[in-house]
């Protein structure tokens, strides 16, 4: 078996570079991959385990790209890396691994970094996914009276993201119902990203002063004004330290009011760190705070990233999260950021090891159900589906051009009269399978019915 | 009976299929049915609405014209053997190759198509309901053998003469120079013919007759005729009436037919008629079912030194020429093709 993977690759920062470069081994195992970067560089790392290949995405070869039996797209959120293959996977269906639910930010970036879809494209986009209430929104975004997160809440847009998928990707229970009804969708515990760290983490002991990281794309829906807000008022702050690890959005501002709140001793922004500098940070580090409100939808690498350090953390309870067994994480409620992250600061300081314990469980947890073996081998059963899914791919297609064209000359009561007969020849078509096999083919003398019809 | 032969025409190509099926309609009359051929127009050059075209041939119902039944359908072509009918036939000359065994071929454009491997599936998936017909024969052992092998789709092997077999003939005196007589087309090979005459040792001139796929493909075999430096070695001949091309072959000292895999070809058995050597290739398909190695013709391998090395023998030893000819055209008698006896079986 021959698969395409569509993916960024390190040295690109993207979790998703990651968790590509670690499953190359696994998938390796079983299928011939080749990995397609739009960059033209790459770790050559990532070729000791598949043939990597740079492609145009305004001048795919599409020869090349032909030849395998099924193609895989990594869809992320970040336009610089997505865009291309995204746009990949719009001409080219193949199955599209869902790493965010809310899309919003994507297309929305694609529009304002002027990364290839116009106002109006975009808008119709809204449109033709979330009706003409989602325009109005999208509008009111435009003009800088609607955040994109919230507009993100409401219209996600993760059916653009899907349009011509074969199949689908989701890493949580809760993205299911958020995925077109008509396109074929896999729930995959997400995989962590990286192999677990070599060495045991180090045990923790008790200490007058506790280190508590936050890392990752930290957009408005981290809270993290919130955390400071907490952290500030918190009669015993002095006992913590708080690193603050990746891109922020508003890095001035965060900076101002850490000045402002007295907490410019405490609060460390390191920016972007590389991986190596990120992991060795987390061995330092007792407790994370990872909350998201509202959440994106999906799962989170970062969340599987820490518990393989072992760590306790913070989440709020909703969306992936939510579902997480309470013995691994501790939650904050949507919305009492402030207060429930005082009440888990006073309790961390009250019994430390209680939270240690989330954090070993949590540990457990992530290897127990979210091994890149057992990820690498459900992407694998996957594509032993294509052909499945490419039958119902070709109706659904089939029946939205008969359709278009019916819906030129007939109305639709004239529709509904011919559906049947439509449908019928779209379904013998998809799957191959004549309802009656005749006589001498079928070696009877009647007609006789096919077999699985 | 009333019986319909279903086909399909690209506008602006006509060759064998045409022939083949205007052939069996006069067949049919003669032997006391009323027959009609009817035509789905077919563009296989945007290959996104191939499944569209297929989807417009599920939807036809011939089975009553006028309030008469219609007895049999018999399809010939992709799409049209898709077209339902309680009593189908297919006689299938041509199946899209290029969703099978053409998938790879540079000249082929599916695969280099941004959804060419959905538009596959989907022709294979559709070729599954070959199997609700009553019958389904092959146009040649080479289309069987795809058949079976692609599909593993039983089917018979149904040999029928060119159209006007009785035509063509053998003139007393040959003139100095092989006939290619075909479209020209990538597929057809007219390239490998232009390259070999290159390497050719004694001054061999071919004839070419047929028209180009696109003007575009005919100006770059001119092109290429230049640049090899055999271009005063060839005629492009173009388009010719029927009673031309039987004079071509009748004068010819040889045919040259050394198409890719070929699914059946008029050209070698109109050469046998015409008592002509053919020169053909061993991937040539199915040219390989009548031409016999050294008794009626030669099989090279298909590289411009193996086809010259083939040129060079005929062209130096004519009398080999004559005698392979005359093989092939005892080798046809023998073959025993006749229109009743197609109709015989169709209807069986």
């Amino acid at each position: 078996m021959k698969l395409n993977l569509f993916s960024p690759l390190p040295p690109t920062r993207s979790d998703i570079a990651r968790v590509t470069t670690s499953l190359l081994p696994l998938l390796a195992e079983k299928a011939e991959i080749v990995v397609w970067s739009s960059e033209p560089k790459w770790d050559p790392a990532a070729e000791t385990h598949a043939t990597v290949r740079h492609y145009d995405a305004n001048h795919p070869p599409w020869r090349d790209i032909s030849e395998a039996d099924v193609t895989f797209y990594q869809m992320g959120n970040d336009p610089r890396y997505h865009y291309p293959i995204w746009r990949m996977s719009q001409r080219h269906p193949g199955i599209v691994i869902l790493h965010d639910l809310m899309l919003q930010h994507f297309f929305s970036g694609l529009l304002f970094h002027n990364l290839g879809l116009s106002r109006r494209d975009y808008l119709e986009m809204v449109e033709r996914h979330h009706g003409a209430r989602g325009r109005v929104l999208a509008e009111s975004h435009l003009h800088g009276l609607l955040g994109t997160e919230e507009l993100g809440q409401q219209c996600p847009l993760t059916g653009a993201a899907t349009e011509n998928a074969l199949a689908v990707v989701v890493h949580s229970d809760a993205a299911l119902h958020l995925v077109p009804r008509e396109t074929p969708v896999a729930y995959l515990p997400l995989c962590v990203g990286a192999p677990a760290p070599p060495e045991n983490p180090p045990e923790k002991t008790d200490a007058d002063v506790y280190r508590i990281s936050l890392f990752g794309f930290l957009g408005p829906n981290r809270r993290v004004p919130m955390l400071l807000q907490a952290l500030a008022n918190f009669p015993q702050r002095a006992r913590f330290r708080l690193d603050i690890y990746g891109t922020i959005e508003g890095a001035e501002k965060i900076q101002q009011l850490i000045c402002r709140l007295g907490l410019s001793d405490l609060v460390t922004m390191h920016g972007l760190v590389r991986h190596d500098e990120l992991d060795e940070a987390l061995r330092r580090t007792d407790l994370v705070m990872n909350l998201r409100n509202p959440s994106m939808g999906e799962a989170s690498g970062s969340q599987l990233h820490l518990w393989q350090y072992a760590l306790p953390s913070l989440v709020t309870r909703s969306a992936w999260y939510a579902a997480l067994p309470e013995n691994t994480v501790a939650f904050v409620r949507p919305d009492h950021e402030t207060e429930d992250v005082q009440k888990h600061l006073a309790a961390f300081l009250e019994e430390p090891e209680k939270y240690r314990e989330l954090g070993r469980n949590g540990r457990e947890h992530v290897a127990r159900n979210h091994s890149m073996e057992t990820y690498a081998r459900s992407l694998l059963e996957m594509a032993h589906r294509a052909p499945e899914f490419r039958s119902r791919w070709i109706a659904r297609d089939l029946a939205r051009r008969a359709a278009a064209s019916m819906s030129a000359w007939c109305d639709s009561s004239t529709i509904d009269a011919f559906l049947p007969r439509v449908a019928e020849q779209i379904e013998k078509l998809a799957s191959g399978k004549p309802r009656y096999v005749s006589s001498r083919t079928a070696g009877t003398t009647s007609t006789a019915l096919a077999e699985g019809v | 009976m009333r019986i319909i032969i279903a086909t399909v025409q690209i506008p602006f190509v006509s060759g064998g299929a045409e022939a083949h099926a205007e052939g069996l309609k006069t067949a049919l009359i003669a032997e006391g049915h009323e027959a009609s051929i009817v035509t789905v127009p077919y563009n296989p050059a945007v290959p996104e609405r191939i499944p569209d075209q297929m989807l417009a041939c599920r939807l036809m119902d011939l089975t009553e014209i006028h309030g008469t039944r219609v007895d049999r359908l018999i399809a010939l072509k992709f799409p049209a053997y898709l077209i339902p009918h309680p009593h189908k036939i297919v006689w299938v000359l041509h199946q899209h190759r290029a969703a099978y065994d053409l998938w790879d071929y540079p000249f082929e454009d599916l695969s280099a198509t941004p959804r060419g491997v959905m538009v596959r599936e989907a022709i294979r998936r559709g070729d599954q309901l070959l199997t609700e017909a009553a019958a389904v024969f092959a146009n040649s052992k080479n289309i069987a053998n795809r058949l079976s092998h692609y599909c593993g789709i039983a089917s018979t092997p149904l040999y029928h003469p060119p159209p006007n077999a009785e035509s063509f003939y053998c003139a007393r005196e040959s003139e100095e120079y092989f006939f290619f007589p075909s479209r020209l087309s990538a597929s057809k090979r007219q390239s490998l013919v232009l390259e070999a005459l290159a390497l050719t040792k004694q001054k061999v001139k071919v004839r070419f007759a047929g028209v180009p796929d696109s003007a575009e493909y005919g100006k770059r075999l001119r092109l290429l005729a230049e640049k090899l430096g055999v271009e005063a070695r060839v005629e492009w001949l173009g388009f010719i009436p029927e009673e031309e091309k039987r004079e071509h072959y009748a004068k010819a000292l040889a045919v040259i037919f050394p198409p890719v895999d070929e699914d059946y070809g008029y050209i070698t058995l109109e050469a046998m008629l015409s008592s002509k050597a053919v020169i053909t290739c061993d991937d040539s398909g199915g040219p390989l079912e009548f031409v016999a190695h050294k008794e009626t013709g030669l099989i090279a391998k298909p590289t411009a030194a193996a086809l010259a090395a083939a040129l060079d023998d005929l062209w130096r030893d004519r009398d080999l020429a004559l005698k392979y000819g005359r093989g092939g055209r005892d080798r046809y008698r023998k073959l025993e093709l006749s229109w009743p006896e197609v109709v015989r079986r169709l209807l069986l």
